[in-house]
């Protein structure tokens, strides 16, 4: 009996791997022709039968792109960027969620899903003027600013859904328990709602790849 | 410890008014029940006493202090909640520990504490645990020893229990009566179960609709309900309420059924219209008695429970003695005049 229970549990497992697996698969086949591609020489590109694995590998493909661009510098640009955006979105946007939760001032949400709808080019000019005036322009200030304006809603969206599931009662035990509102934000709310944090990081992280055109 | 002072609450939802203006004086380690039916303001009443809830107008005293627009943390008032609210990523100690650790208390300080709490309360062994992990009794429990270790003014309960099985139910009645013996805090709690506030009070407030219908001791309630609200919803199985009047020294009901009376009226009860309350219990079976015929009998061992048509009134009657009555039967009851409730119908209010 116990036996047959484990054996199906198993089953499900592999199941579900198998499922996991075919979902993923054009994804890592994606991934390996481009790694294939990098390290073929040019006349195989478009050889046929299709060449999977180079019989000569072209590591000089990747010296070159070190040697043309100053790709360490960009790579290291395009972190800073991405990082501190999404961090200063989390920083944010994670209070602005809790406040607008609370307050019950869904409107407000609203106004930052327009921000959000707002076709992000309409932005960029008064955003460069802005910059000018300020001197920003050069520095990587202006990249992370146009991130925030994308990634600062997702992360109060996606808090507020999350603060709003967070029983009220337990703030209020809290709050008759002695603590502050500053208090019960950051030992209550803010610990349960971890799992909301986390989801937002990632979004927030990988929508950046999105508004990459205007900078 | 310290007595609670309510003065002339008031609480509107915009245009809607809950509480109308309720005065209640809480002794001293006095344990105080609101009981009334769902929806009747009492958890409103209890959150404003708490400071969750602002108070749109009288006036809210704990101890000297006048508390009606101060903030629930410096109201030195625990709250015990119908979910127990406890903080999930947070042990049991922790959960218990938290409003210290806000006090800035000492780490071995608030450790004691919680263990002599949790002791009490039979927890030691749960310390370490997360509320995901207790049963819904354990959590109960758990609940209550943060309240305690706060040893604060007054205890709040909001219907603690209702979350429970019977069985653990009365158990836990029985606990938090023990706890308030021996602890002495004073204590408000709100419940709808009019059997938990007959049990634990030592005063009970009966509100409906935002107003209090009578304020008293379990058996005064009891024994003399001020009108037809307190006399149909305290007691179980509930008073027999019948419509009738006083006509040529009885009480006769429209359909002709006559009823017996107490030796001594109020001069005024000829002529109106009346209500007759007599509870299910105070009713014997004798052969001398009024005829009726079972239309419902439920025994649980102890007792009989039975709905008798009598000339098409239906009277509950709960006998002690065991005898054989299946539905149908013809069954005589005698109902003891000194045990009459007389309301007057218009009013509500007692005679
Ligand atoms: N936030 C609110 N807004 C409007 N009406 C409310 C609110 N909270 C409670 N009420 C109303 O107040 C009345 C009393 O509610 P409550 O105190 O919760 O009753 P009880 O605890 O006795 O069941 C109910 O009629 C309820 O609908
Ligand atoms: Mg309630």
């Amino acid at each position: 009996m116990t036996s047959r229970i484990i054996r199906e549990k198993t089953l499900d497992q592999v199941g579900l791997l198998f499922v996991a697996f075919v979902m993923v698969s054009p994804v890592i086949l994606f991934f390996l022709w481009m790694i294939s591609l990098s390290l073929k020489y040019e006349i195989d590109n478009g050889a046929y039968p299709p060449i999977l694995i180079p019989e000569t590998f072209a590591w000089s493909n990747y010296a070159k792109v070190f040697e043309e661009n100053n790709f360490l510098l960009y790579f290291w640009n395009s972190v800073l960027v991405t990082g501190s955006a999404t961090l200063l979105a989390l920083i944010i946007g994670v209070p602005s969620g809790y406040g607008i939760a609370r307050l019950k001032a869904e409107k407000s949400a609203v106004v930052i899903m327009i921000a959000r709808m707002t076709p992000g080019l309409s932005f960029l000019i008064p955003l460069f003027l802005l910059f000018q005036w300020t001197g920003l322009i050069g520095t990587l200030w202006p990249q992370i600013i146009i991130h925030l304006v994308v990634t600062v809603p997702i992360v109060v969206w996606i808090m507020i859904g999350y603060f709003e599931t967070t029983p009220m009662e337990l703030e209020e035990a809290a709050s008759i328990d002695g603590a502050t509102p500053w208090q019960v934000f950051r030992m209550v709310a803010l610990p349960i709602a971890k799992p909301g944090i986390v989801v937002s990081f990632i979004l927030a992280l990988i929508s950046r790849g999105t508004t990459s055109s205007s900078a | 410890m310290a007595t609670v002072n309510i003065q002339n609450i008031q609480k509107n939802y915009g245009a809607v008014k809950v509480i109308h203006g309720v005065d209640i004086d809480i002794a001293d380690g006095e344990f105080v029940v609101l009981v009334g039916p769902s929806g009747c303001g009492k958890s409103t009443l209890l959150r404003m006493i708490a400071g969750l809830e602002e108070v749109s107008g009288g006036e809210i005293r704990i101890g000297p202090r006048e508390v009606s627009h101060m903030p629930a943390r410096d109201r030195d008032i625990a709250m015990v909640f119908q979910n127990y609210a406890l903080y999930p990523h947070m042990t049991v100690a922790d959960n218990m520990g938290f409003a210290l650790k806000l006090k800035k208390v000492d780490q071995s300080e608030i450790r004691a504490k919680v263990g002599r709490a949790a002791a009490i309360l039979g927890l030691e062994k749960l310390l370490d645990r997360y509320p995901k992990q207790l049963s819904g009794g354990q959590r109960q429990r758990v609940a209550m020893g943060r309240a305690i270790v706060r040893d604060p003014q007054v205890f709040l309960f909001d219907e603690p229990l209702s979350n429970l099985d019977a069985k653990l139910r009365v158990q836990m009645r029985g606990e938090i009566k023990t706890m308030h013996q021996r602890i002495g805090t004073t204590t408000i709690y709100v419940t709808h179960d009019q059997v938990e506030a007959m049990t634990m009070a030592d005063k009970i407030v009966v509100l409906h609709d935002g107003y209090i219908e009578q304020i008293g001791a379990p058996l005064e309630l009891y024994d003399r309900p001020a009108n037809i609200f307190v006399a149909g919803f305290i007691g179980s199985p509930a008073m027999n309420l019948i419509d009738g009047r006083m006509e040529e020294g009885a009480f006769r009901t429209s359909k002709g059924l006559i009823l017996p009376l107490p030796q001594s009226l109020p001069a005024d009860v000829g002529g109106r219209e009346l209500i007759y309350g007599i509870r299910p219990e105070h009713i014997r079976a004798e052969p001398q008695g009024i005829e009726g015929r079972a239309i419902l009998v439920e025994g649980t061992g102890s007792e009989i429970f039975a709905r008798l048509d009598a000339k098409g009134e239906d009277i509950a009657c709960l006998f002690r003695e065991r005898f054989d009555i299946r539905f149908g039967d013809t069954v005589h009851m005698v109902i003891d005049p000194a045990r009459v409730h007389l309301f007057d119908k218009q009013t509500g209010r007692r005679l």
